[in-house]
């Protein structure tokens, strides 16, 4: 160690400590990345979570609070079912898309190949939650920002037929659990969804 | 020498009708094979438009294509060059794998009529409490996963209207899953692709073409020699049962012309005479086919099949002769004494024909003229034609051993002069205690086309969610817009057909082009401006909406009220558009609305909704109004071979002028026909149209056995020498026949056996009536 010779020798321990700290957290950050944590959410069952979810829209006066249940499981099933203000269940599997609105006894169906830009949206969320890396990267260029204890996958679009629609989105968590959904949409409107109370 | 010559007039005239016919039939001659020439005269409306959309409907463009084999991967990038080359190939109208469920002209569109043709479209829609429920939905959208999307078709459809027109026609519901961005079957084996072509279904020689088309562009664009193509539907199967009975045909034929050239050459012991025999039949079919072109201006393709089994009886014109020659007669003069018989035997068939001639059925009247030049031809050739283009002295084997034999033969048969009597009375009665099961009703079972492709095809017309090719509901109307009227007003109980699971889906035209009077009232139902801007701020004033977002909305349905009502020609060159028009269909002064049906699961509950319609709307069973055609045909051509057989009877009477020459001619072939129908039925085959062709041939070949076993013999030589003739007819068409009824064709093996049989049966008969 060249600059060891430079240095006084009573800082050394202090520099002894900072190597090692780096040491330790390089060695613990080699581990942490996006395969890591796509696998520690693909190895959860399928689950149930709450969720709230705040949306901010320019063709609305004042944002629009929901909430409601989101359902999961592997390998293309995804369920969100909105409980309040309204009640509304949506439902994809696979390559299908339902939409019940219990209250008027209405129920779409909708080809995901018909909007891409939809199938984009909703892997975002399905893939995430299922820990499906291939599926997410095909629509998505993904970092992934913190540790994990703390992460943020950070989703932008990479089909240019969704980028006219969506920005960005952010989810976040700590290991396997994720805490927050926040879309921006192109234009400027946007939601948060707060996860909470995992209930398998 | 110059007497010689003088004679030769006949060849010169053969000569010049054999050239004028071929030079007819080669420049002139159109084959066609269009169910309509079954049609009788008087045909009920369902079976006209039940052969207009067999010939070119609907559903019998379509061709069902699968690629199977190879990795899910390779199956979808397959699909989508292939689909892409399919397109640019110039044969479809459209092809389809899932890759676009619209095109964007046709949600161009959509877009511009959405008021027009949302069946929504009404005037309580656009009041402030329907605004403000279609503004909670639209929040709701907005909110959803759709909503980022959607987003932008808000402002100018708050209540839904172009939503819904794509749902409707986005393939939800009936389409194919979708893998790797393409169609594939539930199971994940198979991409699956729906293509249309321009060529009609009838014109099998084309969709012959795009059939090879298709293997060729998907030999090319297939990106791994494991990948298999399926092709399927209706112009496909017609390809491969004409490709497979064309084929069996053939090779059957060549194997048949070998053995009856073998048993003539020993028969005759001369190759010349055998190269001579083959002329007047020939000769037969030519002028047939020239007669039927010039009087009909085309041959149906049945004729043509049937024709050349009837006429298979003139093959039996040179034997008699050639076998009555004696030792150094010359042929004319052997003509001389067998000239009353053998024209009796031509003057036979062609009475017979005469009564299918005449039928105005034109199917059948061309089998009669056929059938009756033919044979004449024939007849006229062996005449005149035969004794002055043979040799003057030729060598023919006698075979005067074998006609001792048949000599004792036949003397012992002619004990049994009662056994014909007991088997016609015999087969007579069984046939009509089977009469409930002796016909063959199910036309499928005649078709070559094997079960497996059929079960396939049906797996992929469900998955494809393709229309069936059975069933057509059909709604008449005075005028196009009458029609389209009808078939609109039916919508709400076909929505009740599909709730209850009978159907998966149907189409209309009136989706795509409604009504003129539907769409003027749609048009109606849209608000004034003012009315509908004032509807509007009440509504939104109940939601966290903006007031001013839905400008574009107020401009457009302002737009909506003045456009000129969407024609089928707004939708020219798209597949919505071919649709649309294929649903209409021109009948006499009148239109036709159908509406096609998708995965008909309940046959019994579709009749019973159908009854329960009470308008002037008829559900259209394509299949089953063929199998009545066809019986209809057949029961035809049965009639008119009675009263053939009267005719027979006549000429033979006035032939004959002897009533028990007439009885000992017509019984054996009589207990021939019948014994061979009720062995057939006893061997539990049903009788169709094919066997009762071969009957008349029976028939035909039949009668002339007995004319030949009872015409007067000068000697005991002669004698044998009849006996040995008839023996030789007997023996080649019975090996041309028997071959056929080996085919794996049911159509051949039903000709094959029942002429077979017949002939056998008929030369024992008539050997048991021969005058000793």
């Amino acid at each position: 160690m060249i600059t060891g010779h430079l240095l006084p020798a009573r800082r050394l321990p202090h520099i002894a400590l900072a190597l090692l700290a780096a040491l330790w957290c390089g060695l613990v950050q080699a581990d942490w990345n996006t395969a890591a944590l796509m696998k520690i959410l693909a190895e959860r069952p399928a689950g149930q979570v709450r969720y709230s979810e705040t949306k901010h829209s320019a063709l609305l006066r004042e944002p629009l609070k929901m909430g409601g249940t989101l359902r999961y499981n592997k390998p293309a099933f995804l369920q969100k079912h909105v409980q309040t203000p309204f009640e509304e269940i949506l439902t994809v599997d696979g390559e299908r898309l339902t939409w019940e609105k219990p209250a008027a006894q209405k129920k779409h169906a909708l080809a995901l190949r018909d909007y891409p830009a939809i199938r984009g949206f909703i892997e975002s969320m399905r893939s995430t939650l299922n820990g499906d890396a291939k599926t997410l990267e095909r629509f998505y260029k993904i970092r992934l920002d913190g540790n994990e204890q703390q992460w943020t996958l950070v989703l932008l679009p990479s089909d240019i037929d969704m980028a006219q629609f969506i920005r960005v989105i952010r989810i976040s968590g700590s290991k396997a659990r994720i805490s927050t959904i926040e879309i921006e949409e192109a234009g400027g409107d946007r939601s948060l969804m707060t996860l909470s109370g995992e209930s398998p | 020498m110059s007497l010689r010559s003088g004679l030769r007039w006949p060849v010169m005239l053969w000569l010049a009708v054999l050239a004028g016919c071929l030079w007819w039939v080669t420049a002139h001659t159109r084959f066609n094979t269009d169910m309509a020439a079954f049609l009788p005269d008087s045909a009920a409306p369902a079976q006209q438009l039940m052969v207009d959309q067999l010939r070119d409907g609907v559903a019998s463009r379509l061709v069902l294509l699968a690629v199977e084999n190879g990795s899910a991967a390779e199956r979808a990038q397959t699909s989508r060059k292939l689909a892409q080359a399919l397109a640019a190939s110039g044969h479809f109208s459209y092809v389809r794998n899932g890759e676009q469920a619209l095109s964007p002209a046709e949600r161009e569109r959509l877009m511009q009529y959405r008021h027009l043709l949302s069946p929504a479209t009404a005037a309580a829609r656009f009041s402030a409490a329907g605004l403000e429920q279609s503004l909670q939905d639209s929040l709701q959208l907005l909110a959803s996963p759709a909503g980022a999307m959607v987003k932008q078709l808000l402002p100018g459809d708050p209540t839904g209207a172009m939503l819904s027109l794509l749902e409707d026609w986005g393939g939800a519901g009936s389409s194919p899953s979708l893998q790797h961005g393409v169609w594939f079957s539930n199971d994940g084996q198979r991409a699956l692709l729906l293509a249309q072509t321009h060529a009609p279904a009838f014109d099998i020689d084309a969709q012959q073409q795009v059939g090879d088309a298709i293997r060729q562009v998907f030999n090319a664009s297939r990106t791994s020699p494991e990948l298999q193509i399926i092709m399927s539907g209706p112009s496909v199967f017609a390809v491969a049962s004409r490709n497979l009975i064309h084929n069996d045909a053939w090779r059957l034929s060549l194997l048949a012309m070998f053995l009856v050239s073998l048993i003539l050459l020993l028969a005759y012991g001369s190759p010349r005479l055998l190269g001579l025999g083959i002329l007047p039949v020939a000769s037969g079919a030519l002028v047939g086919l020239a007669a039927v072109s010039l009087c009909y201006g085309s041959v149906h393709g049945i004729t043509l099949g049937f024709g050349a089994t009837l006429i298979g009886e003139a093959v039996d014109y040179p034997t008699y002769l050639f076998t009555q020659r004696t030792a150094g007669e010359s042929l004319r003069d052997t003509l001389k004494r067998i000239w009353p018989t053998l024209r009796l035997a031509v003057l036979t068939t062609v009475f017979g024909s005469l009564t299918m001639l005449l039928s105005g059925f034109s199917g059948l009247s061309q089998l009669g003229m056929f059938s009756l030049a033919g044979v004449l031809a024939a007849g006229l050739v062996t005449r005149f034609v035969l004794p002055e283009i043979a040799p003057g002295q030729f060598a023919l084997a006698s075979r005067t051993r074998t006609q001792a034999l048949l000599a004792r033969g036949a003397s012992m048969l002619s004990g049994l002069k009662w056994l014909p009597l007991l088997v016609l009375a015999a087969a007579a009665a069984y046939l009509a205690t089977q009469r409930q099961d002796l016909w063959e009703n199910e036309l499928s079972r005649l078709s070559p086309i094997p079960q497996q492709a059929l079960e396939l095809d049906r797996s992929l017309r469900e998955a494809l969610g393709a229309p069936d090719v059975r069933y057509l509901i059909a709604v008449p109307g005075a005028t196009r817009q009458a029609a389209l009227e009808q078939s609109e007003a039916l919508v709400p109980q076909l929505q009740a057909l599909v709730r209850q699971g009978i159907t998966a889906g149907y189409d209309l035209a009136a989706r795509i082009v409604p009504s003129a009077r539907t769409q003027a009232a749609r048009q109606a139902a849209l608000p004034e401006p003012e009315a509908l801007r004032r509807n509007l701020v009440l509504a939104v004033a109940k939601t966290p909406f903006k007031a001013e977002v839905f400008e574009p909305f107020l401009q457009q349905v302002e737009k909506s009220r003045h456009l000129p009502l969407l024609q089928a020609s707004d939708w020219q060159g798209t597949p919505l558009g071919g649709l649309a028009e294929g649903l209409m269909v021109r009948q006499g002064d009148g239109w036709v609305a159908l509406i096609s049906l998708r995965n008909v699961s309940d046959e019994a509950a579709l009749k019973t909704f159908m009854s329960g319609l009470g308008n002037d709307a008829f559900l259209l069973d394509i299949k089953g109004e063929s199998s009545r055609m066809i019986m209809q045909y057949r029961d035809q051509s049965l009639r008119y071979s009675l009263l053939g057989v009267l005719a027979i009877m006549l000429v033979l009477g006035i032939g004959l002028r002897n009533f028990r020459a007439v009885f000992a001619v017509l019984l054996p072939v009589a207990a021939a026909m019948l014994a061979t129908a009720a062995l057939l039925a006893g061997m539990g085959i049903r009788l169709s149209l094919f066997h009762i062709v071969s009957l008349l041939l029976v028939l035909g070949i039949g009668l002339n056995y007995g004319l030949f076993f009872n015409r007067p013999a000068l000697d005991e030589a002669e004698h044998r020498r009849t006996l040995f003739g008839v023996l030789v007819c007997a023996a080649s068409t019975v090996s041309a026949f028997g071959v056929l009824a080996f085919s794996a064709t049911p159509v051949l093996q039903a000709i094959g056996i029942t002429v077979a049989l017949g002939a056998i049966l008929s030369l024992l008969f008539a050997a048991m009536w021969a005058r000793s």
